[in-house]
């Protein structure tokens, strides 16, 4: 295997979000705190984190967000565009996504030519 | 009120006076044309101000916020053993991921030691079996469990018969099982804050004493 730098964090920001999510829907409480924790060990490292799993935590009490475990989806209409809206319920903010139907809302890291090689 | 407007009208007048007596010769023509100037945008403001201030930023919960939510207080019978159970599963894949445990374990002697050491100690703790073998003080002795919380000074670990309890980290020695070996973890090296400990250095050898 290939040795990347910081390759140590990113393992650990990898476990953290599977603990996290595991333990969501037993006590969110503790899924927040591991939340926060693996933001924060990011942040020291100066380490980036996927979108995707960057959309899936609360952006207020960093908690998993699961539909009907703890957070509920709905979808709303804003300005003539449609919305998908999670409603976190440990402490009540709101995250939006806009979601029209002809629009390609990817960001970059997401394309599949952003990558540029695969270590496993 | 009416007074309010003399008042203006006379201080007006005074600046009308001031400028006559004061400007000189070639400008006095200008005075009146000068002071009528209407400046365009003065009375308008950039929408943009207005639009920044309105908007609402999506702040991080304050320390006294969380603790209105129940983030610190994890009650002494709140977490069940079972529930946790799942996440010492993921943690025995992981810390054999992290360490390459199928691999031969390294020598303390050799070169490869440094390394895993440091691996093990920038490695995560949450949900790994911990034992506490030594400890200053002697009812913490032979408590066991799994790690919940890991904060500066303190380990949270959920025992089998479902109590929490916070264990000290500076005056305890923990063993921690894995599959194929034991590790023993001298707690005074461990007192970090988690999210620090994975860019802090250590030395090689510290000479651990109780």
């Amino acid at each position: 295997m290939k040795k990347i730098q910081g390759n140590d964090s990113f393992q650990r920001i990898n476990y953290l979000y599977q603990i996290s999510k595991e333990i969501a829907d037993k006590n969110p409480v503790l899924s927040a705190y591991y939340g926060n924790l693996f933001i924060n060990v990011a942040k020291k490292n100066v380490a980036k984190i996927h979108p995707d799993i960057k959309r899936q935590i609360c952006k207020k009490c960093r908690c998993i967000l699961i539909h009907k475990v703890t957070a509920n989806m709905s979808i709303k209409k804003k300005n003539k565009s449609k919305m998908v809206e999670y409603l976190c319920n440990t402490c009540g903010s709101k995250k939006n996504f806009p979601a029209k139907k002809d629009k390609d809302y990817r960001t970059w890291l997401e394309k599949p030519e952003s990558v540029v090689e695969v270590v496993s | 009120m009416s007074s309010e407007e003399n008042f203006k009208k006379g201080a007006a007048e005074a600046i009308v006076g001031f400028l006559n007596a004061n400007v000189a010769k070639s400008g006095l023509s200008n005075i009146d044309k000068e002071l009528k100037k209407d400046f365009v945008l003065a009375k308008k403001r950039s929408k943009d101000q207005k639009r920044r201030a309105s908007k609402k930023k999506v702040r991080c919960l304050t320390r006294a916020e969380k603790k209105e939510l129940g983030f610190y207080a994890i009650p002494r019978k709140g977490v069940q053993y079972k529930e946790v159970l799942p996440l010492n599963k993921i943690w025995l894949q992981y810390i054999s991921e992290v360490l390459e445990l199928d691999n031969s374990i390294p020598d303390p002697t050799s070169k490869a030691w440094e390394n895993f050491t440091q691996t093990l100690y920038r490695a995560d703790f949450h949900g790994s079996f911990l034992k506490v073998t030594r400890s200053k003080c002697p009812s913490l002795v032979d408590k066991s469990g799994i790690c919940i919380m890991d904060t500066r000074n303190t380990f949270k670990i959920v025992s089998e018969n479902n109590i929490t309890s916070t264990i000290p980290k500076r005056d305890c020695v923990f063993q921690m099982d894995l599959n194929k070996c034991k590790i023993t973890l001298f707690g005074k090296l461990l007192c970090v804050r988690p999210a620090e400990r994975s860019t802090k250095k250590i030395k090689g050898h510290i000479h651990p004493d109780l």
